[in-house]
């Protein structure tokens, strides 16, 4: 294995399955725990970032688990025989750019048969959807399945020359955010990397990055990534990123409504279009910051943005406030008039809220709370 | 003019799915929406307004502040100009010019003699 990646000459993500065997799968691994003061737990992920990452292996063999794939990644690749970084692949598998791309898809439901069967739907441990027995174990063909999305984002990311160039100067840490951040180039999947991004600056101790992180990865409908159920199943993940929000919240720009819907209406620039949609165009740089507009009035010092969707799209993009193209429309008075019945309907304040969840993809999903 | 809401719509247009649609049967239009239920499934509701001498749609950019005050809500425009060029016995005759804002989605008007709220 490390030969493998040697022969990279060790500054390349080049694809290389991450842990053959489970020997290796352990190795340097074990020595390194992430320390985090936040209490805080993501269940899909099967990793306990307040302590150790936990380990599974699949039920269907003896193979080193899914889960196993992922904790070790934001674990480490530590060889401790040579004390040095192994540089590879987050995930683990074969190079192959974008490949399937048609049959990664997570299920949104079960057909008669399944139902019968006793399987339900379960999230997988990015967040995704994936169909379990009554142990919550998932099937075998869905770990085949799992396996493949995988092989996508990892794949996509090649594709786009986005690959991952570890720098010996930086931590590891660094270059884990930096290998993480690739993977939410991946249409639909972006929020895995997002969450997972957002995970590992909770372990930091980084709320600020960590808030960032998370609202990049509010779910959206539209994915073709049933994203939407990731906040939900990680509820857990909420007493962390409240701080993480707090953070964010530092910020100024106030959202005026508790609740908004992923798709654009069609009367706008945007037409028809979901919030993810948009939030891949920037970061594809199919659009830029500039071409988002987003209009805000102003109120005893707080920004209360009007255009809930298109700031949502830019925080799903990753782009800083400082780099948004906000739009003053204090003293307007259709826009005044609006924010005033729009905070009223809400029930909130002129202060505005932090919070909001994304409707379309089912209730108690996709919250930030 | 005065703008008075009659009845608030419990349903956001915030948690729209998509764009309301005006759809005529008879002398009758109803304003539909869809919107995300409790259960997270896409529910389907409609305001009907009966006897209907016209309706209009206006998006924001067309919008005049008046129009603000029928936020989400079924509303009704007192001295209306709409109704006005019409001819003036329409009033008389128990028209009244409703109109309606969805945020984001602009405003919906009709000139009816009743409305019935959603079931």
């Amino acid at each position: 294995m490390a030969d493998e990646i040697n022969g990279f000459e060790g500054l390349f993500w080049d694809g290389t399955v991450l842990f053959p065997d489970e020997s290796e799968a352990t190795d340097g691994a074990e020595s390194e725990n992430i320390e985090n003061p936040v209490n805080v737990v993501v269940n899909q992920a099967g990793i306990d970032v307040g302590g150790e990452l936990q380990s599974s292996t699949d039920q269907s063999d003896n193979q080193p688990g899914i889960i196993d794939k992922v904790a070790a990644f934001l674990k480490g690749g530590l060889n401790t025989e040579t004390q040095t970084y192994l540089v590879v692949d987050p995930f683990g598998l074969p190079a192959d750019p974008a490949p399937h791309e048609d049959t990664w898809a997570d299920p949104d439901e079960l057909t008669e048969q399944q139902k019968n069967d006793g399987l339900t739907i379960g999230i997988d441990p990015l967040g995704g959807t994936w169909i379990v027995n009554s142990n919550d174990d998932p099937i075998p063909e869905e770990i085949d399945r799992f396996n493949r999305k995988l092989e996508y984002i990892d794949g996509y990311a090649r594709a786009l020359g986005k690959t991952f160039v570890y720098d010996p100067n930086a931590s590891f840490e660094q270059n884990l955010h930096k290998a993480l951040e690739l993977g939410g180039f991946a249409p639909g999947v972006g929020a895995t990397a997002d969450l997972a991004n957002a995970v590992v600056y909770l372990s930091e101790g980084n709320y600020k990055e960590a808030g960032y992180s998370a609202i990049a990865a509010v779910p959206l409908a539209g994915d073709a990534f049933a994203a939407g159920r990731i906040t939900n199943k990680a509820g857990k993940v909420v007493d962390g990123l409240s701080k993480a929000a707090e953070e964010v919240a530092g910020s100024s720009i106030k959202f005026t409504q508790t609740t908004a819907s992923v798709r654009f209406s069609r009367n706008g620039t945007f037409s028809g279009k979901t919030i993810g949609e948009l939030a891949n165009d920037l970061r594809t740089g199919v659009l830029k910051s500039t071409d988002v507009p987003v209009e805000y009035i102003e109120r005893d010092s707080v920004k209360l943005v009007v255009n809930t969707r298109s700031s949502l799209v830019l925080r799903r993009a990753g782009i800083p406030e400082t780099e948004w193209n906000l739009v003053n429309k204090t003293g307007d008075a259709f826009t005044e008039s609006k924010v005033t019945e729009r905070l009223a309907r809400n029930e909130l304040t002129e202060e505005g809220t932090d919070a909001i969840r994304v409707t379309g993809s089912g209730k108690n999903v996709s919250s930030l709370e | 003019m005065q703008v008075e809401k009659v009845y608030i719509i419990k349903e956001l247009a915030q948690d729209f799915v998509k764009d309301p649609q005006i759809k005529t049967t008879d002398n009758n239009a109803m304003l539909i929406y869809e919107y995300e239920g409790e259960s997270g499934d896409t529910e389907t509701k409609g305001i009907t307004f009966n006897d209907v001498l016209a309706s209009k749609h206006t998006t924001e950019m067309g919008m005049e502040v008046y129009m603000v005050k029928a936020y989400n809500a079924v509303s009704v425009v007192e001295n209306s100009q709409w109704s006005k060029e019409f001819g003036e016995s329409i009033t008389e005759q128990g028209y009244k010019h409703f109109i309606v804002y969805f945020d984001d989605f602009g405003a919906y008007e009709f000139l009816a003699k009743t409305f019935e709220k959603p079931e």
